[in-house]
């Protein structure tokens, strides 16, 4: 059979292709071993300067719980209030804290108390998060105070504070690596489908194959199936190594079935395989390819929610994210992962999915077709 | 069925330029067919067009009673089209890349192993069955081509430019194997750019412009030539045609390697006078001169003119 012959073709290509072996098993864990470590929506150690100006036991209690906190690494203690600029300006510190004298005085005086925080901005985002790191702690510290004042007094028995008792459900000890790890293997699978399929076809335009392959009694859906599924068997491959190397090393939690994890990946492919197959179908060299395909995964990676997070897009971005195809597929990732989703939870992620791989699949082979004219 | 090839009228444009421009041509079967012309004149759009690569714009083509347009996948099967740029895998085997031609063309695996190792023996690649394409030298790539183009037994066979850029005895052992093809009754239409291999042809046409000038037997060409050609060897030949050229009383003078061919509409005898007063007066000596009979070459080159 034709078709038969293109795919054993294309898998003795593969094999011989060292770039190619690289890409299949080298680049996936390495991938993971980096960005698993890196992409991150934790802050942590930030370095800090703290002014304590009190010197009291209180003022020192605040320090200790913003030292023990974990998240600030308290590297400078400055007695002298002017010199805080300095040390945010040369950038030795992130966050500047400011106990203000007679901090303890005004607090048991029921006087009200000022602290000052000051922060470098230049990266909004992990300063953000590090004033809410703060705020939070200083928040936890004032219960306190107030719990025991209360305790003290003659109303003590008489007033309840409210205290959440939180228990955190599915990813119980709030673990970055298994929100993580999912999303990257999503996205790997997505860019090394696109991008070999992309290359695939046009390597042999490339190269001048393609005309031998048109004047041979070869159908054009005959040569469509026959480049399309070594490269859909090359994603499978992908991400089977991605996910035991997931499993392995980050310890990533498969509470729900693996079968259908697989049996998603098959309908996303089509969506990233017609990707390829339009890119290839336009682009006349493996460069052009190349770059068309990086473009348009840059689209579906920054508007995925993988790194940035979509509530914080403009309106129209977050409606935009709505049609991005990964975007559900991590999402599906991560249901089934860490939730252990079956079929009936993710309906809906499951008709978008297969829409959006029929429509671009669709739209690919008939470039393809148009094209191979 | 017979495997000929007709062309009529056939014309094909890129945008203003015409490539075929009414464009009329006929292959018999298992005929051995040179295409000769000068670059851009439609040798490539022409074999093209016949594979069914390219559609024409108007005019009617079949090769063995089938339109390339609308019956090519018939056409297909006993069709060989080796491009101007044949190209193969690189990083497939001498046999890796016959046996997925076999496969495409659909050649049953038993029958395969014995054209494959036909072929093998033809092409003198035998030794060579592992190494990677890539690895050839050009003469083997270029016939490696022509045993992936010839594995499905095509009974036609457009050849575009099959043996530019490789060494004289390559050439030779791929004309050779054309022979042998041509002998087995297969319709051979090749286009080259060298003469000697015009003069291995049955017949040669000659295109340009978009058009056939003219089509005859090798031997048949020099005949066609209208004027006289005196051949000239001077010490200074570059020099000795700019002095002849000049003198103005010549339709063409043109200078090959070591010899220059002078031309015009008179007799011998005057004509030879006439360059030797002319040369005489740029004191150019001549140590040969004499009238000889025209090549293909310069019936060309006056057929451009």
């Amino acid at each position: 059979m034709r078709i038969a012959a293109i795919i054993r073709k294309e898998f003795l290509q593969v094999r011989r292709d060292r770039s190619m072996m690289a890409i299949l098993f080298v680049v996936p864990i390495v991938q993971l071993l980096i960005l698993g470590y890196i992409i991150s929506a934790e802050v942590k150690n930030i370095q800090t300067v703290i002014c304590d100006l009190d010197q009291t036991p209180v003022s020192r209690q605040v320090i200790e719980r913003i030292r023990n906190s974990g998240y600030f690494n308290v590297r400078y203690f400055e007695r002298e209030e002017n010199r805080l600029a300095d040390y945010l300006d040369s950038g030795r510190t992130t966050v500047a804290v400011v106990l203000p004298r007679d901090f303890a005085k005004h607090l048991t005086n029921n006087q009200p108390v000022d602290i000052q925080v000051l922060m470098d901005g230049q990266d909004s985002n992990t300063s953000s998060i590090a004033l809410g790191y703060i705020a939070g702690i200083l928040e936890s510290f004032m219960t306190d105070q107030l719990g025991a004042q209360l305790a003290a007094s003659a109303a003590g028995p008489h007033v309840h504070l409210i205290t959440p008792s939180i228990r955190v459900w599915f990813n119980e000890n709030l673990r970055n690596s298994d929100y993580m790890v999912p999303g990257i293997v999503v996205f790997l699978l997505t860019l090394v489908t696109s991008l070999v399929s992309a290359m695939g076809l046009v390597r042999e335009r490339e190269i001048g194959t393609l005309d031998q392959l048109l004047v041979a009694p070869v159908k054009k859906h005959q040569l469509l199936i026959g480049k399309i599924i070594p490269f859909a068997v090359l994603g499978f491959i992908e991400v089977s190594v991605a996910l035991l190397f997931a499993k392995l090393f980050y310890q990533i939690p498969i509470v729900g079935s693996l079968g259908l994890f697989f049996l998603f990946t098959a309908v996303y492919l089509f969506t990233t395989l017609g990707i390829g197959l339009a890119v290839s179908a336009s682009a006349r060299t493996q460069q052009q390819a190349m770059y068309l395909t990086l473009f348009l995964l840059m689209f579906f990676l920054l508007m995925s929610g993988f790194l940035f997070p979509i509530e914080n897009m403009p309106v129209a971005m977050r409606y935009l994210s709505k049609i991005n195809p990964m975007s559900y597929l991590i999402l599906v990732v991560r249901e089934i992962f860490i939730k252990g989703a079956t079929l009936h939870h993710l309906y809906t992620q499951g008709v978008v999915l297969l829409g959006s791989g029929m429509l671009i699949f669709t739209f690919a082979t008939l470039r393809f077709q148009s094209r191979m004219k | 069925m017979t495997a000929d090839i007709h062309c009529d009228n056939v014309a094909k444009r890129y945008g203003s330029v015409a490539a075929l421009d009414g464009l009329d041509l006929q292959v018999r079967e298992a005929e051995m067919h040179g295409l000769i012309g000068p670059d851009g004149a439609g040798k490539t759009t022409l074999l093209r067009i016949l594979c069914g690569l390219l559609f024409a714009d108007s005019g009617r083509i079949r090769l063995a009673d089938h339109d390339p347009r609308t019956q090519s996948r018939a056409l297909r099967a006993f069709l060989g089209y080796m491009p101007q740029r044949f190209s193969l895998y690189p990083d497939l085997t001498v046999t890796e890349n016959l046996r997925f031609f076999a496969d495409l063309f659909q050649v049953k695996p038993d029958e395969r192993e014995k054209r494959l190792q036909r072929l093998l023996s033809f092409s003198r690649l035998g030794p060579f069955s592992e190494r990677k394409a890539a690895a050839l030298s050009g003469g083997m790539k270029q016939k490696l081509a022509l045993s992936c183009t010839l594995i499905h037994t095509p009974r036609i066979l457009l050849l575009d430019e099959p043996t530019t850029g490789v060494d004289p005895v390559s050439r030779r052992e791929f004309w050779d194997i054309l022979a042998e093809m041509r002998g087995e009754g297969v319709t051979i239409l090749v286009s080259t750019p060298y003469m000697d291999e015009a003069a291995r042809c049955d017949r040669i046409s000659f295109i340009h412009k978009g058009k056939v000038l003219v089509t005859d037997a090798p031997a048949n060409i020099p005949g066609l030539y209208r004027q006289q050609l005196l051949e000239v060897k001077t010490a200074e030949n570059v020099a000795a045609a700019r002095a002849i050229q000049a003198d103005g009383g010549f339709s063409s003078v043109q200078v090959f390697g070591d010899r220059i061919h002078v031309s015009a509409a008179g007799d011998a005898a005057s004509m030879r006078k006439r360059v030797q007063a002319c040369l005489q007066q740029h004191h150019i000596s001549i140590e040969e001169i004499r009238p000889v009979p025209a090549t293909i070459e310069d019936v060309f080159v006056e057929l451009l003119r």
